[in-house]
């Protein structure tokens, strides 16, 4: 019964330390080229998409609505099981937080229960009570970010 | 003229006052975690008290894991009950948490087994096991699988024995044997402990000569006691559901065909660190079992499942966790790789060390095999507990790792056991369960 000499096993350790590297690199490298490369859908397009396709509801713009016009990310109108909801998605969860904070500055506590933010995307719901468990659920199955 | 106290004299003390602390933690969680809070808490504890009232679910909750550890969660409940507690399934979180704590003493006995006096490995194996949330998330909850982590550790550990040390061999396999049976009986994912026992075994017997006959024998009875033990389970399973092990249904596509490529090769960056959470990455392996094994993916430790997003101090605790994450994973998995290749390249040499390379690559490759077979779009079948029988073996992996880099470069030494100290530092406050989430 041997066992391997400590020079032994810093040479295979060594080599495992490259190849963890390595693996390192190539997720990093593969990450940095996707990114500059890849120009896939925007998560609006996307929320767009979902809506209509999945949850079959009719798609408005937010016009009226400068806070919501305003989020870099876009936004956009639509209605739920009778509730209108206005979507407005942000680049950053600072962005959001600002979005989020603007309309409680504007429209003051009473907007409280009607506002909801998740992650980067911020939910302004129009009837004056909290949106039911089911309305907030089917915008979350189309949260995209 | 007195000796000076070196630092290998040192790492011992070291080990044992981490090993004190883990305890103290894992009961103090065990006493403040809300049991209904944890995994599949509610589909466990009506399996727990069904099973004291003598029947097993049917076809219902948690009815394709065995019995084991519910047998004894539902002892736990009837003395808790007897105890008069407000919670009883309490008593059941301390014998968890006295499991993870056995597991680290049995830990300590593995690698004092196959790395004798290198107490600086020692001690980076236990403090890595010592600082896993994931080991302390399990350890709280009134849940299978740090029982499963325990027997499977013995198991470990009776079979390096078995190849250290010549003496008593057939008793030695008689209770690896019963050791891995056990474990059966309390999550099928310590199947893969049996795998890797058995190939290992294998390896010693072919390339031990001297020793073939007995190491042979060894395995027969071994083999024989752990399939015996969980048997009658399996027969039940079979006659009931078709299936021995999870007779759920899956989708009619073959297996490699159920997830994108993305789904094995994507990283998650830069979401795996800045928002490590779900639904971030949800269809994507890695970056979803590591967050959920250095942080809390799914908000069971530190928020809620049923709040949409963490607030903005548990984001920055669960960021900083998976920025702790980072050296130790890559550490653990050099040694990994490095032990690995030993194995492969050397398979004669020190066989018993194959356990421990061997172990992480089968529980990988059966959490993937799940996770693939079962697609879920919240990612629930990759919870990092199902991986957790491996911890022990990925602490040794890292302590083999951090004790050749302190050995090679010995210069740089204080600066490892420093930054080593920073990450514990920095995890500490994570592992300290809440009450209310």
């Amino acid at each position: 019964m041997s066992v391997p000499s400590a020079s032994d096993e810093w040479r295979y350790l060594r080599a495992a330390c490259l190849v963890a590297a390595a693996i390192v690199l190539a997720q990093v490298g593969g990450w940095l080229v996707y990114r500059s490369v890849h120009h896939g859908p925007t998560p609006l397009e996307l929320t767009e998409k979902c809506l209509r396709r999945e949850k079959l509801l009719t798609i408005e713009s937010t016009s009226g609505d400068p806070i919501a016009e305003s989020a870099r990310g876009g936004a956009l109108a639509t209605r739920v099981e009778g509730n209108g909801v206005h979507v407005a998605i942000a680049t950053s969860d600072t962005e959001a937080a600002e979005l989020a904070n603007e309309y409680l500055r504007t429209a003051g506590r009473q907007i409280d229960l009607r506002l909801d933010v998740r992650g980067r995307v911020v939910y302004v719901w129009e009837a004056p009570q909290r949106p039911t468990a089911s309305q907030r659920q089917t915008m979350y199955d189309c949260w995209y970010e | 003229m007195r000796p000076s106290v070196s630092r290998r004299n040192l790492g011992r003390p070291i080990t044992y006052c981490v090993i004190a602390a883990v305890g103290a933690l894992a009961v103090r969680n065990a006493f403040v975690y809300p049991a209904i809070a944890g995994y599949d808490a509610r589909e466990a504890l009506d399996y727990a008290r069904g099973l004291m009232d003598g029947h097993l679910p049917a076809g219902t909750g948690s009815y394709y894991t065995p019995p084991g550890f519910f047998a004894v969660g539902g002892v736990a409940l009837e003395f808790g009950d007897w105890l008069g507690l407000d919670h009883p399934e309490r008593v059941g979180q301390v014998g968890n948490a006295l499991a993870a704590v056995s597991t680290l003493v049995l830990l300590l006995v593995l690698l004092r087994l196959l790395w004798p006096g290198r107490e600086i490995l020692h001690l980076a194996a236990v403090v890595f096991f010592a600082i896993s949330p994931v080991v302390f998330k399990s350890a709280a909850m009134f849940h299978p699988e740090p029982l499963s982590m325990l027997l499977s550790t013995a198991a470990i550990v009776l079979a390096a024995r078995l190849l250290v040390r010549p003496d008593r061999r057939l008793l030695v396999a008689a209770a690896l044997g019963l050791a891995l049976g056990l474990a059966q009986l309390v999550r099928a994912w310590t199947l893969w402990t049996l795998a890797v026992v058995i190939a290992v075994l294998c390896v010693a017997a072919l390339t031990r000569p001297r020793e073939r006959r007995m190491l042979l024998g060894a395995i027969g009875v071994a083999f024989a006691v752990a399939v015996l033990v969980p048997a009658p389970w399996y027969a039940h399973q079979v006659i009931q559901y078709h299936s021995a092990l999870f007779g759920q249904q899956h989708p009619e596509e073959p297996v490699w065909s159920r997830r994108p490529l993305g789904f094995f090769v994507g990283g998650g960056l830069p979401d795996v660190v800045t928002h490590p959470y779900r639904p971030s990455f949800s269809r994507q392996f890695a970056p979803l079992a590591y967050d959920e094994a250095w942080g809390d993916y799914f908000g069971v430790w530190r928020w809620g499942v049923t709040k949409p997003t963490p607030t903005r101090s548990v984001s920055n605790q669960l960021v900083a966790m998976s920025i702790v994450g980072i050296p130790l994973t890559l550490l653990a998995v050099a040694g990994w790789i490095a032990l690995l290749a030993l194995a492969v390249r050397h398979p004669g040499r020190a066989t018993e060390r194959h356990l421990v390379a061997l172990l992480p690559l089968a529980a990988l490759a059966g959490t993937l095999y799940f996770a693939t077979s079962y697609p879920t779009a919240d990612g629930d079948t990759i919870k990092g507990s199902f991986m957790l029988t491996a911890v022990p073996a990925w602490a040794a992996c890292f302590g083999f790792a951090f004790d050749g880099l302190r050995l090679r470069y010995r210069r740089l030494a204080p600066v490892f056991f420093l930054c080593l100290a920073t990450l514990a530092v920095v995890s500490v406050p994570f592992l300290f369960a809440v009450s209310r989430l």
